[in-house]
């Protein structure tokens, strides 16, 4: 199985963006060819003209300024993108890694499912540009909440800073699903290394999954240990995350059919907007 | 395409509420000037504005278009209504409808791709010219008065200039000055002009549920076929147009089948709600995206504004100047014209030039823009016939062969209906040879009178007595698709055989 990881940058993004860095360190932990991609949307121009006329060729008009004003204005973006893309390679480049650069015209969703391969990891920021410096907690981007919901491939969601990650949970519901998304994570060598927690929740607290799990990830030489929660998946698992300073969350996303994602939506919505640390969405 | 609802309502709230309000704002004398050519009241136009734009806006396939009741579709119910009265326009209001659902499902949009870009401009010019010529009765015969001219002129300076007036220029919608300082003005000075009042009634509640009151029965159906058909025509043709407009203007794509299919529910809709046939309107379209509209939210604003400020505002409605109208749809009519063609005219080439101002003329002298629009594809297609004839070569070169003269015939191009003459001069079946070789594998015979052109040019030699020898005729006729069917083996993709 060939994957990619590609690297998703918008046109706010700097080249010490945190997203590059956890992008590296998955491209280096799972050795997979790292791409990074620049998305360039087009901004959509609003004059404040409310006037309501119409002349003699205003529609020509009109589509010559806006092809005018939206070329130069991407022109510029994708020169600034080039740049920052050429130093964000340059600062992640050494022996072991080598990234590749892109850049696409488009909207984010639509050229994200042009480029990603099922196989592929899909590394996003968690914030919005707007929201860099402040809590992490409060705000999801506002595309990564479409994304998540409407792209069928694992994404590691980064937030603002970057810090190796050190201390893992997954969050693990017991399901054949669940220890097959396990074995895949041990598989693929994510967890290598890390303190890992597997943590079940469920109301009344029952034992036998978490140790199940641990178990699980045991055998394969991580260091595990099982947790057991009750009560609300959405409130419980941020909360022990931050009790346990936990950095690197691995969890299974929405499901498939739009009833389970109408369902299910609500409480993965909730964990990607509590949850500290980078979180690694399973598909 | 298929964004999500937060992409297609939310995703620029500000400017597209603003902009379907100046939308909203715009349509209002619109629609009271469209139901007036249509021969209805003023609330038949406006109920069909409000309904056609909010369902348009979620079934439609081209986010950001407005869509109300228009003067392409009002021109072809004026004998409808006048022969047989509102009910039965009602009634062809939502046979239309079914039937674009029915074009929507045939995906007869792809169908476009046969109505080549000086069609599209003639239906434009067309349309600009057919909305101005609608505005004539007002402004001439008895209505011909000092007044009149005064409140049309005026209105028309104050839409053009009151842009340029700093800060509020482009704040407030110009239309909506002029309608409201000439409203004002008439009132004032007590003037005695025809106003909106005049013409009939205009709502003073939201539109109800009604079944048109008309005998079901194959009389009924036969006497609104013939309009739902041209309608549902007419109606999709100028809403394809429209988005190819949006598309290139906000540099996004559209469902053009999915339009055809909502054009259909918004006019079935309109047809229940007692309103006349719409479709996508231009002019509006135009002010939307250049105020800012880029969502399906303008179009949903544009609807439900333009409902809320008539039932609230009905009163003083009534009391527009018909000559303010006026100036406001002579600005529409401008703005619907497309001044680069008559610019470029002379730079274009002549075919393009007689197929525009065809569609122009056919469409002004029947004022049927269906007419037009057959008519200018009848003709570019047979001068794009004419001009794929030329591309036939045939040369020939003379062979001794063990003291035989021997012509051999080497055909390269397109043989079919428009260029078999040419191709059967090529041939001197005079000439004193004994063997004659025709060698067509490099040449595409499309049609049956391709093939029977060439049969009777062997018989002739074979009269003459010399001998015929065709060559390549295998790969030749492969390109006979609809004998071989090509179409159907290899999904759409026609390659050329014999190369």
């Amino acid at each position: 199985m060939s994957r990619t990881i590609i690297a998703c940058f918008d046109d706010q993004a700097r080249s010490d963006s945190a997203i590059g860095d956890y992008a590296a360190w998955a491209a280096r932990r799972i050795e997979a060819p790292l791409c990074l991609l620049h998305v360039l949307e087009q901004k959509v121009i609003t004059h404040e003209d409310y006037s309501g006329q119409i002349g003699l060729g205003t529609r020509e008009r009109m589509l010559e300024e806006r092809t005018e004003e939206e070329g130069r204005m991407i022109r510029q973006a994708r020169d600034e993108g080039r740049q920052m893309l050429e130093a964000l390679k340059a600062r992640l480049t050494d022996d072991t890694l080598t990234p590749q650069t892109q850049q696409r015209h488009g909207v984010l969703a639509e050229t994200l499912r042009e480029q990603c391969q099922k196989e592929d990891l899909l590394v996003l920021g968690r914030c919005g540009h707007q929201h860099d410096h402040e809590d992490e907690s409060t705000s999801l981007g506002a595309h990564l909440e479409d994304l998540a919901q409407h792209l069928d491939v694992p994404m590691l969601i980064a937030p603002a800073r970057f810090q190796v990650p050190a201390r893992a949970m997954v969050a693990f519901d017991g399901s054949e699903r669940g220890l097959e998304q396990l074995s895949r994570l041990v598989k693929w060598g994510w967890l290598e290394g890390l303190e890992t927690h597997v943590v079940h929740v469920s109301e009344p607290a029952d034992k036998a999954p978490a140790e199940r799990g641990a178990e699980l990830l045991k055998a394969a030489g991580i260091d595990a240990q099982p947790v057991t929660l009750e009560g609300d998946a959405g409130r419980k698992l941020p909360a022990y995350a931050r009790e346990q300073a936990i950095d690197f969350v691995a969890m299974g996303a929405y499901g498939h059919s739009s009833l389970r994602r109408f369902l299910m939506g609500s409480t993965t919505h909730r964990l990607l907007e509590a949850m500290p640390g980078a979180i690694l969405l399973m598909r | 395409m298929r964004g999500s609802i937060k992409q297609n309502w939310l995703s620029n709230i500000r400017p597209d509420v603003l902009s379907g309000l100046v939308v909203a704002l715009a349509l209002i004398p619109e629609a009271i000037a469209f139901s007036i050519i249509a021969g209805v009241d003023p609330q038949v136009g406006l109920y069909a504005s409000f309904s056609m734009a909010v369902v348009i806006s979620i079934t439609g396939g081209r986010p950001a278009m407005i869509s109300a009741a228009t003067g392409a579709m009002a021109l072809l119910m004026v004998t409808l209504v006048r022969d047989h009265g509102l009910e039965y326009l009602l009634a062809a209001t939502i046979l239309t409808g079914l039937l674009q659902i029915l074009w929507g499902y045939l995906k007869l949009a792809n169908l476009m791709r046969f109505v080549s870009r000086s069609v599209v401009v003639g239906f434009v010019n067309a349309l600009a010219i057919l909305i101005f010529m609608a505005q004539l009765p007002e402004i001439t015969g008895a209505n011909a008065t000092l007044t009149v001219y005064a409140i049309m002129l005026g209105g028309l300076a104050i839409i053009y200039l009151f842009p340029y007036v700093p800060k509020v220029g482009k704040v407030v919608p110009s239309p909506m000055v002029c309608i409201v300082l000439m409203t004002a003005v008439a009132m004032i000075f007590g003037l005695d002009v025809r106003t909106v009042g005049d013409m009939g009634s205009l709502p003073d509640s939201l539109p109800v549920f009604l079944i048109p009151d008309i005998p079901l029965n194959l009389d009924t159906l036969m006497i609104i076929f013939p309009y739902a058909l041209t309608l549902s025509m007419v109606g999709l043709l100028e809403s394809m147009m429209t988005a190819t407009i949006v598309d290139d203007l906000t540099d996004t794509p559209s469902d053009k089948n999915r339009e055809c299919r909502g054009q259909g529910i918004a006019n079935v809709a309109t047809g229940f709600l007692g309103g006349m046939a719409g479709c996508a309107m231009i002019g509006q379209t135009v002010i939307n995206v250049k105020s800012g509209g880029r969502t399906r939210l303008s179009t949903m604003t544009a609807g439900v504004g333009l409902l809320i400020m008539v039932v609230f505002l009905g009163p003083w409605v009534a009391q527009i100047p018909m000559a303010a109208l006026v100036a406001v749809m002579v600005m529409v009519s401008i703005g619907t014209f497309d001044w680069g063609s008559i610019r470029d005219l002379p730079k274009k080439p002549l075919t393009t030039n007689i197929v525009m101002l065809a569609t122009v003329a056919v469409t002004v002298a029947t004022h049927n823009l269906a007419m037009g629009v057959l008519v200018g594809v009848l003709l570019a297609a047979l001068f794009f016939a004419n001009k794929i004839g030329r591309i036939l070569q045939i040369d020939s070169v003379l062979a001794e062969q063990e003291g035989k003269q021997q012509r051999d015939y080497h055909v390269r191009g397109q043989v079919f209906f428009a260029s078999t003459t040419r191709f059967a001069d090529a041939f001197d079946v005079k000439e004193g040879v004994d063997r004659v070789c025709i060698n067509v594998t490099h040449a595409h015979f499309w049609d049956i009178t391709a093939v029977e052109v060439l049969d009777r040019i062997v018989m002739k030699f074979r009269r003459e007595g010399i001998d015929v020898e065709v060559i390549g005729l295998n790969e030749a006729s492969q390109t006979m698709v609809d004998r071989f069917g090509v179409h159907d083996k290899t999904d759409g993709i026609i390659e050329p055989g014999g190369h």
